[in-house]
Parts: structure tokens; C-alpha cells; sequence
């Protein structure tokens, strides 16, 4: 078993040597450098920069420095953020955005799957459709709608929760920015959930129990519920990695120092190893969620397990 | 222990101000946004500072006198002063930081701020060594500075952040990393306590202070924010006591509802569209850039796309700069429909009709209210001359490399916002051989009276060579200037000691917040 | 026919696509009803103006004076257009990618879905940023930076199907007859994808629609004076407060939109995954 998660990791090697190769030229392709701003720097200044933060080197240098770097697990350091190095941002945005992403998962997993659950007993009834379209409006309305909204209603307007800003362990800074986090993984944890066990208690062995007269609860728990949740698993995978490294829209929303903004403003703002660092971390995690979808695979579905 | 209970306790006063961007960096020599230069005026006190007026104030300097016709100053320092750690702050410590800021090494945005030190240019082009900065410490309490001519500003200038002392043993131990949470040590009112970088820069009184006594802020606590609407609507919970922007969509609303909280000022600022004077056909016709500028009706812009937070722009210069007239445009009077007939009739001259339309890019750096404005402005001049205009948006970085290259671009949009309150801060940027002018524009005998300014010690001589030369460019037209900048803010009423400003200074020592 | 006897079987799913067509009939003839055009700039009217039937400005008008019905349509074709042409070339290259793949099999099969790993690993986001930055803002050139960065699960979809089609009959036949690979992709395992195309087309193209609005969020989407509905619910995300029906317009063609395509994708999932169609 460990055998198999070492050779699973080492195996993810080359895919994130790609992934950061791949970044970092294409980063260094887009016209802008890390130092160009509204006010222009002196060429002697901007000459400076280049040099102290090694620009002036070939392209390939750059590269074969960083990769050194790299080998000795440092990111280097930032370049819009004077003062910090890549791995200090990343450390300290990460848990904030790791609790709000398990939040959001768990959320969407508890209120996603009951739904799936209630829809799925009675498809096509009346709580089904209901459900159902409300369900599908939380995939339909974009979060740039919903979290403004939702600090419209219940921050200012009732004034329960905070407007915004984040302090650590503070379930009141958390609970809107989660919610709008999981709205759209709700709606696609109970649409797979609700069509996976459809399929399941149509299938021969259910058909079997029920003519044994087991209790449809225990045919649903027992028997339909493992093998539709696979396609809810292989789903939440990746999304579980676009969870935990945030989302540029509901930080910017809700005031949140956590990981997502740092994809979209270390791009505009050519921090070059800001980008890598957050794009190999993403790389990464998608790898390590990749092997968890996987091992839960094996413990619902024995057939999948590895030999 | 009953006695110790029963004692009345004095709330902490804790401000939250809303700061805009996250700042880049808190080292006085490198930052270079409003939000960084917010907070370093906190962290660090400068030999000036400026007054609620607009005028130099004596700060970690208690007072100075002017020699050699006013080429010589000579800083006297407040006795005892002392950096947040207790270290004594000397006169070699604002001298170090001076020639930190004009040495190419530091890498300083700001580091021809001070070219006006003799010998400072030719430093911050690596054509002499740091050491021969005219400026030394005389003793432990004394600066003096030579200049290469008198420059009457220069106390206002030394109020700016890159002029500030930066503590030299951190310096040396963390090179540029030292600008952080137990390491930087400032000698402003207040010190750098906690550093959440997009979550908050959090600032704590300074006992060693010297006017400690008179702060009333216990804490400053700085939230970043890359979302207006967001700012605001943590302000109208209670979140933030100050927000550093106002959306320009909400200001009616905000205006009716809130109008006492609402503070507007004039800023020290010009928004305008730069020709690029490289390329035909806009660089070689005067004649179609003057149409062009004059068919844009700016009071229809301030009302409505910017909702009365700006000014009509007819100059170069903003209004409100310190012993200056304000130049325009000599048809910035001219009723509208004059100006349509004279703009069509420049239009046809340079060889336009509705047959053959004038077809231009017009670029702007991707956000909302420049989108707004070139929509507006493009549709002006498609109405009143039938100009066929592109509007071309593009991310940031892509815009300012290719504005620069002045290759692709035709007409752009460009801002200024000056650094000190005088009227050199806005005409040298249009000077031939400033790296900040996007134009190209080359006038040389613009040039020269910006030249002959700089050496002129009669004040109001000075001013007519520097109004002279904004006629000059005035007539030129390498810029259109379409608004004056203001500055706006949410202040909450308990906020005391808040007082708008020209450069939109607040320091955190002049403010308190009013009890209960 | 065989579409033809799916739609009828299926009311609600002969519903949804009524009603999409209804939407995209209106997108489409809608400004032609109204007398003012995409991008004119009313200077002597209201500007932030509430919907009134008086001033023929049916969803009011936006902060510039822009008549709302009008640019909520002009919009809606953008968007439509945009999330039509990037889900052909998404399921172009993912259904050319896949089919090859899995037909071939063996070391090709491996080194090209190895890549489809890769790019999976890739944050989806940054990409389409740096594609944007990097190439301008030219309508064709977002949708292919959406249609390139989006045909990962077609692809492997695509694979998986096509595994098993090649073991049937019907392809050892044409090997038979002398085909070339190529020739048998094409017309014998590509053709046998339809059914799964569709369902996926009808799947992506919420997506896609929903990719360009978030771009429109972050100011990298469509060239003023055009519009799309991201970028005109953003705009209206915006003016909530004060000018609700400037979000709630867009805002609300988008989701009915999103929301018609959804059933569709369900039904037709439903419909075709029944064992004998």
C-alpha cells in the first residue's frame, strides 16, 4: 500500500516538471515586466531591479536557477510582494484557504448528498422538481452575484455576520464566504449523487434485495449509496483542489488573504515565481486528490482495488 | 484586587482605515503606491511633514534655515529623538537615507525625486558614488543639504516617504527583507505591530516617539482591498471607520444617504488621453488634435459618468498647487456649439469627411470607470466629427509596455498624480527626455523654459516661465486632460481630526476617535 | 428522426427546447423591435433610468444611457456565440483527441492522455489569463482559449467509448475492407460518438458561457461598445443597490438561459443512456 502511494507520488514527478516548464515560459512570453508601472523607472533603477532579481540573465539561466531552487525546496522570492519569499505567502494563505475550501466541501457534501438523497426516492415528484430547479439555479447564477448579495442581505441588511475580513478560527468571518464557495458543488454533488442512484436501484442486485423485502432504507444506505457515490468522487477530486486554493471571486468579495487571488493578481502582476509557486502547488494537489479519489474508489468498489 | 476591578478602563483607540491596494512594500526607498506611502507616513516621520493647509510643517526636524540664496538648507533636529527601539536617531540617519534613495542599487522608484541635491542626478545614473550626495550631518542634531538651485519646495518634497531615515543595522542584517514585523524599526508615531499580507497591516503606538504624549491612536489597522464595492460595503457594516475610494456608480446614493460622511477634495492629479506623437497622423496635425480635444465635453463627463466626483480638466496643471495660476486652454470658455464649429472646420481641414473618417485606437488599461469614460468619449467624437474610434482594452502590464514602446499605440489613456505640491511635479513630465512622457513630445524650447525655471530664484518670475511653458503645451496638445482628480473618502462622524488635503495626507497622530 | 422521437418522448425536455428557442429567437430579432441600436449613447436622456414603456426603454437604461433591452439581446447573441463556438472547437480537439487515442491504443494512447494529465494539473483559471494577456483581446482568440483549455473530459470521455467500439464488429470490418486508421476514426468510431457529443455539448456550453462572464469579472472579457451577458450582469453587479434592474435583466436571460441548457443536458442524458436507443 505505501509501495503503491511512493510510486503514485514519483510517478507525479514529470507531470509537475511539465506543469512548472510549462508555466514559466509561458509567463515570460506575455509582454510586461514584474516592475513596469504607471510611473516609469529611470533605466539605471530598472537595470538595478533586473540585476538584483537575476532578469538580466538569458531566459534558460532563469529557468535552470530556478529549478536549482527548486531542488533545494525554495520558491524564491516575490516580486510584487518586496520582503517575502513565495513559500511564506503561500503558507500563510494556505490554511486560511485550506478551512474554507474543507468547510465549503463538507458543506456541499452534507447538504448536496441530502438532497440527491430526497430527490432520488421519489424522482420526478413534486419535492424532486422543486429541488431540483433550485439546485439547478445554484450552478446558474454566477458567485460574483450571489456573494454580494448574500453580504447585501445578512451582513448589512440584518446585520448577523461580518461584511467581510478574516480572523483565524472565527466561525462568524467564515460561514458566508463558505456558503458561497460551495452554492455551485451543492448543485453538482446532489445532480450526480440523485442521477448515481437512480441508475443504482435500477440495477439487477437492488431489484434482488427489494424482492428479498429488505427495507428501502437499507436497500438505499446499504446497497445504492456506494456505488453512486463513485461519480460524486471523481467529480469532487479536482474540485476539492479548486476548493482548497480558493476562489479569486469570493476573497475579493469577502476581504479573505487566502490563495485564489494570488493565481489571478501574480499573473497581471508578472510576480513570476509567485505564479509557479501557486501553480505547482495546484499541480500537486490535484496529484495527491487524484490518489485519494482513487483509494476511495477502492474502498467503495473492491473490483477497482489495486492489486 | 477590588481596587484594581473597580478602576475605570480606558478603551483602546484602534482606527480602521480602508487602504486600497495591498501594499508592495513598507521600505520607505522602495515603495511607490498611495497605499504604501499611506502607511509609511506612519512608520516614519521625514525631517517635514505637511499641514492640513498644504504647507511644510517642521516634524523630526523642529525647524531650518535657508542660505546661499537659497540653495543651502540647514535641518535643525528635535532634541532626544529615538527610532521605535529605543536606539538614538541622529543626523547621519536622515543623511544615510538620502543617499540610500539617489544610490541605482536600492532600486528606488522615487529616486529622482530629490535631483535637485547637487550631485543626486549624476548619482542615480551611476556616474558618481553615493557618498557625494551634497547632503551631511553636522553633529548629531544638524542636516544640511546643498542644492543645484534654489528650490523653494523642498520642504514640501522631504515630507515624502523616500526622503524618510530607514533604521541602518536592520538594513544591514535583513537587506531588503527588513521592511517586516519585528525587524522594521521607523520613528513615526506608530510601529509595524502585525503584517497578514490581503488580510491587514496592523500598527501599534510608538512609546519612543517624541510627540508620543499628543498621539491618541492606540492602533491603526490598514485593510487592503482590491474591490471598491467590497470596501464599502464593510464600512456600511461598521467593518472600517475610513475607506480609501468611494464606487463612482453608488455616489448618488452615497450622497443622499450619507452625504456628512461623504468627504470630497480637490487632488493633486490630471486624468487625460496622450497622443502618441510618433506616428501619423494624429503627431504631424496639430490642427485634428485640437478638434479632437475640444469636441469632448467635459462637464457632461464629470456629471454623468463620474457622478460629480472630478473636475473639469482644461489645463495641464490641477488647480490648488501652491503660488501657481492655473493655466487653460484658450477655448476652455468658448460656449459648446463654437467649439463644434471650430472642431469640424479643423476636421475638414485636415483632410476628413464623413466619406473618409478619421479612424483611431483608443487604448485604455482594463477597469471599469476608463471603460466608461472611452466609451463616452469615443461616442463624443463619433457624434460631433464622425471619427471612427476603436476602443482597445488591455490588461495592465500590456498596455504600460506598449504605451511606452510607442509603436502600436495612438491615442492612450494616462493619469498623473503629483508627488509634491508644486508645479514641476506636473510640467516635467512632459519634459523630451522624461522617461515618464508616453507622448514623445519634443519641444525644445519648452525645455528650456522649464530650464530656465529651475534656476530662477524670484518666485513669481518662476511662475511665468513654468505658465508659459503649460501654454506651450497647451497649444501643442500632446495630451487631452479630460478630469482633475478629487480626492474621496467615507469617514465616519466619530472620527475626529480628519482634514482634506490637496495631497490627501492623513496622518494617523492627527486623528482620534470621539469617545463613546 | 431518431433526435426527433427523443424529443417527443420527452416532455419537459420538448419544453426546455421550446424554450430555448424562444430565448434565442428573441436574442435574435428582439433588437430590430426597438428603436435604439447596441452602443448609442442617449447624451440628452436618463442615464441609470428605470425600465418605462414611455421612453421605449422597456429595461431602463444603463449608467451610460444605453438602452438595457437592446443590450441585453445584442448580449445574448455574443454569449451564445461565444459558448457555441468554444464547445465545437472544445469538442473538436477532445473528440479527435480521445477517438485517436483510444483507437490507437498502446504507447500513443499512453503519451497522449499522459498529456491530457498534465493539463489537468493545470490550473484552468491562470491559463486562460496568461492566454488572454498573451494574445489580445480578439473575439475568436477567447474562444479558443475556452475551447482549448476545456476539452479534457470530452477527451477522455471520448477515449473511453471509443475502447469499446473498437473491439465490435462493425470496425474489424472496415479494417478489413482496407481503411486506413484515419478513415476508420472518421467514419465508423467518430459517427458512434454522437449521442455522447451532444449530451457533452449541451453540458460545456453552461460552462463556457459562465467562463466568459467570469472573465468579464476579472476585465479580460469582450471589447466595448460590444457586450456579453457576463459582462453586463457585472456591470450590474455593480449598481445592485442602485440601479437593480440593470442586474436583474441580464441576469436573468443568463440564468434562464443556463438553467434551460442544464435540463436539456439532463433529459437528453437520460433519454440516450436508456439501454436500445
Amino acid at each position: 500500500m505505501i509501495a503503491f502511494a511512493l510510486r503514485r507520488l514519483l510517478s507525479a514527478v514529470p507531470t509537475l516538471f511539465v506543469l512548472v516548464t510549462l508555466a514559466f515560459f509561458l509567463m515570460r512570453a506575455a509582454p510586461g515586466g514584474p516592475f513596469d508601472g504607471e510611473r516609469t523607472l529611470p533605466p539605471q533603477i530598472e537595470a538595478a531591479l533586473a540585476a538584483e532579481y537575476h532578469l538580466d540573465e538569458s531566459l534558460w539561466r532563469q529557468y535552470l536557477r530556478y529549478l536549482g531552487g527548486l531542488a533545494r525546496g525554495d520558491l524564491g522570492p516575490s516580486f510584487q510582494y518586496e520582503g517575502y519569499r513565495v513559500g511564506e505567502l503561500i503558507a500563510a494563505a494556505l490554511p486560511v484557504s485550506l478551512s474554507l475550501g474543507a468547510g465549503a466541501l463538507l458543506l456541499a457534501l452534507a447538504l448536496g448528498g441530502a438532497i440527491g438523497i430526497v430527490c432520488a426516492q421519489r424522482p420526478d415528484g413534486a419535492v424532486d422538481r422543486v429541488l431540483g430547479a433550485v439546485v439547478l439555479l445554484g450552478v446558474s447564477v454566477p458567485n460574483y452575484v450571489v456573494a454580494p448579495l448574500l453580504v447585501l442581505l445578512f451582513a448589512i441588511g440584518l446585520g448577523w455576520l461580518p461584511a467581510g475580513g478574516w480572523r483565524p478560527g472565527t466561525l462568524a468571518d467564515a460561514l458566508l464566504p463558505t456558503i458561497a464557495l460551495a452554492l455551485p458543488q451543492i448543485a453538482y454533488v446532489a445532480r450526480l449523487l440523485r442521477a448515481g442512484l437512480l441508475d443504482a436501484l435500477a440495477a439487477p442486485y437492488v431489484r434482488t434485495a427489494r424482492a428479498k423485502g429488505l427495507p428501502e432504507r437499507t436497500i438505499l444506505f446499504r446497497h445504492a449509496l456506494r456505488p453512486a457515490l463513485l461519480p460524486v468522487i471523481s467529480h469532487l477530486g479536482p474540485a476539492a483542489a479548486g476548493l482548497i486554493t480558493g476562489s479569486v471571486v469570493v476573497e475579493q468579495v469577502f476581504n479573505i488573504p487566502g490563495l485564489g487571488r494570488y493565481f489571478v493578481q501574480a499573473a497581471l502582476n508578472r510576480d513570476y515565481t509567485l505564479v509557479l509557486g501557486v501553480v505547482l502547488l495546484y499541480g500537486t494537489l490535484i496529484v495527491m486528490l487524484n490518489f485519494v479519489v482513487d483509494l476511495l474508489y477502492g474502498a467503495l468498489d473492491p473490483r477497482l482495488r489495486p492489486a | 484586587m477590588l481596587a484594581m476591578l473597580a478602576l475605570p478602563v480606558q478603551a483602546e483607540q484602534v482606527l480602521r482605515i480602508g487602504n486600497g491596494p495591498e501594499p508592495e512594500s513598507l521600505d520607505p526607498q522602495r515603495m511607490s503606491s498611495v497605499s504604501a506611502l499611506n502607511i509609511a507616513r506612519d512608520l516614519y516621520e521625514g525631517l517635514t511633514r505637511i499641514g492640513p493647509d498644504g504647507r511644510a510643517l517642521p516634524a523630526a526636524a523642529q525647524g531650518w534655515q535657508v542660505g546661499d540664496g537659497g540653495r543651502r538648507y540647514t535641518f535643525q533636529l528635535r532634541p532626544g529623538l529615538r527610532w521605535s527601539n529605543g536606539e538614538p536617531l541622529t543626523a547621519e540617519d536622515f543623511a544615510a537615507g538620502l543617499r540610500r534613495l539617489v544610490d541605482p542599487r536600492t532600486g528606488a522608484p522615487f529616486a529622482q525625486l530629490l535631483s535637485c541635491i547637487v550631485n543626486a542626478q549624476a548619482i542615480s545614473e551611476g556616474r558618481a558614488r553615493p557618498e557625494q550626495l551634497a547632503v551631511w550631518a553636522l553633529g548629531p542634531s544638524q542636516v544640511q543639504i546643498l542644492l543645484r538651485a534654489p528650490t523653494p519646495y523642498l520642504p514640501s518634497l522631504l515630507a515624502h516617504p523616500a526622503s524618510f531615515p530607514t533604521y541602518r543595522p536592520a538594513l544591514a542584517r535583513y537587506g531588503r527583507e527588513f521592511a517586516r514585523p519585528g525587524r522594521l524599526v521607523g520613528n513615526g508615531a506608530f510601529r509595524l505591530d502585525q503584517w497578514v499580507v490581503q488580510g491587514q497591516i496592523e500598527l501599534v503606538r510608538n512609546p519612543h516617539y517624541w510627540d508620543d504624549d499628543r498621539t491618541a491612536l492606540d492602533r491603526i489597522r490598514y485593510v487592503p482591498s482590491d474591490d471598491v464595492a467590497a470596501e464599502l460595503k464593510r464600512y456600511r457594516a461598521g467593518e472600517l471607520d475610513v475607506t480609501s475610494e468611494i464606487p463612482l456608480v453608488q455616489a448618488p446614493q452615497l450622497r443622499a444617504r450619507l452625504g456628512d460622511e461623504l468627504h470630497v477634495a480637490t487632488y493633486l492629479g490630471s486624468y487625460f488621453y496622450g497622443f502618441n506623437m510618433e506616428r501619423a497622423p494624429l503627431a504631424a496635425q496639430p490642427g485634428l488634435r485640437r478638434a479632437l480635444a475640444m469636441v469632448i465635453d467635459r462637464e457632461l463627463i464629470v456629471a454623468k459618468v463620474m457622478n460629480g466626483l472630478a473636475r473639469p480638466a482644461y489645463g495641464w496643471v490641477p488647480p490648488g498647487v501652491s503660488g501657481y495660476a492655473p493655466q487653460s486652454v484658450d477655448w476652455a470658455a468658448w460656449p459648446m456649439a463654437r467649439r463644434l464649429a471650430e472642431a469640424r472646420r479643423l476636421y475638414a481641414a485636415a483632410g476628413y469627411t464623413p466619406a473618409h473618417p478619421l479612424r483611431v485606437e483608443l487604448r485604455y488599461n482594463t477597469h471599469d470607470d476608463h471603460k466608461r469614460i472611452a466609451t463616452v468619449v469615443a461616442a463624443m467624437w463619433k457624434q460631433t466629427l464622425g471619427v471612427e474610434a476603436t476602443l482597445i482594452h488591455e490588461e495592465n502590464k500590456v498596455f504600460l509596455a506598449k504605451r511606452r514602446l510607442r509603436r502600436e499605440t495612438q491615442i492612450f489613456r494616462a493619469a498623473w498624480i503629483g508627488d509634491y505640491d508644486d508645479t514641476s511635479s506636473f510640467l516635467d513630465v512632459l519634459a523630451s527626455d522624461n522617461g515618464r512622457n508616453d507622448t514623445g513630445w519634443r519641444d525644445p524650447q519648452y525645455d528650456a523654459l522649464l530650464a530656465a525655471a529651475a534656476t530662477e530664484a524670484d518666485p513669481a518670475r518662476r511662475a511665468g516661465l513654468l505658465a508659459e511653458a503649460e501654454r506651450r503645451a497647451l497649444d501643442a496638445l500632446p495630451v487631452i486632460p479630460i478630469y482633475w482628480y478629487v480626492s474621496k473618502h467615507l469617514v465616519k462622524p466619530y472620527v475626529r481630526g480628519w482634514r482634506d488635503n490637496l495631497l490627501d495626507y492623513h496622518y494617523g497622530k492627527d486623528l482620534s476617535l470621539a469617545p463613546g | 428522426m431518431n433526435g426527433v422521437r427523443i424529443l417527443l418522448a420527452d416532455r419537459r425536455l420538448l419544453a426546455a427546447v421550446l424554450a430555448l428557442a424562444a430565448v434565442l429567437a428573441l436574442v435574435l430579432v428582439g433588437p430590430w423591435f426597438s428603436p435604439y441600436a447596441c452602443d448609442e449613447i442617449d447624451f440628452a436622456g436618463d442615464w441609470s433610468a428605470p425600465p418605462s414603456a414611455s421612453g421605449a426603454h422597456w429595461f431602463g437604461t444603463d449608467s451610460l444611457g444605453r438602452d438595457l433591452f437592446v443590450r441585453t439581446l445584442c448580449g445574448g447573441r455574443l454569449s451564445l456565440l461565444v459558448g457555441l463556438v468554444s464547445t465545437l472547437v472544445s469538442l473538436a480537439i477532445g473528440v479527435a483527441w480521445g477517438a485517436l487515442a483510444g483507437y490507437r491504443g498502446g504507447r500513443l494512447d499512453q503519451t497522449m492522455m499522459r498529456a491530457v494529465d498534465v493539463l489537468y494539473a493545470l490550473p484552468f483559471m491562470f491559463f486562460v489569463i496568461v492566454l488572454m494577456v498573451l494574445f489580445g483581446r480578439h473575439l475568436l482568440l477567447i474562444f479558443i482559449a475556452i475551447g482549448a483549455v476545456n476539452w479534457l473530459d470530452m477527451a477522455r470521455v471520448a477515449r473511453g467509448q471509443t475502447l469499446a467500439l473498437r473491439r465490435r464488429e462493425f470496425v474489424a470490418a472496415a479494417r478489413l475492407s482496407g481503411l486506413d486508421d484515419l478513415q476508420i476514426v472518421r467514419r465508423h468510431i467518430v459517427p458512434n460518438l454522437a449521442g455522447l457529443v451532444v449530451i457533452y455539448a449541451a453540458l460545456t456550453l453552461p460552462q463556457v458561457i459562465l467562463i466568459e462572464s467570469f472573465l468579464s469579472f476579472l476585465g479580460l472579457g469582450v471589447q466595448e461598445p460590444a457586450t456579453s451577458w457576463g459582462a453586463l450582469v457585472n456591470d450590474g453587479a455593480r449598481e445592485m443597490e442602485s440601479a437593480p434592474w440593470s442586474l436583474l435583466f441580464p441576469a436573468g436571460f443568463l440564468t434562464t438561459t443556463l438553467l434551460l441548457l442544464n435540463v436539456i443536458a439532463e433529459r437528453l442524458r437520460a433519454a440516450l443512456e436508456r439501454p436500445g436507443c
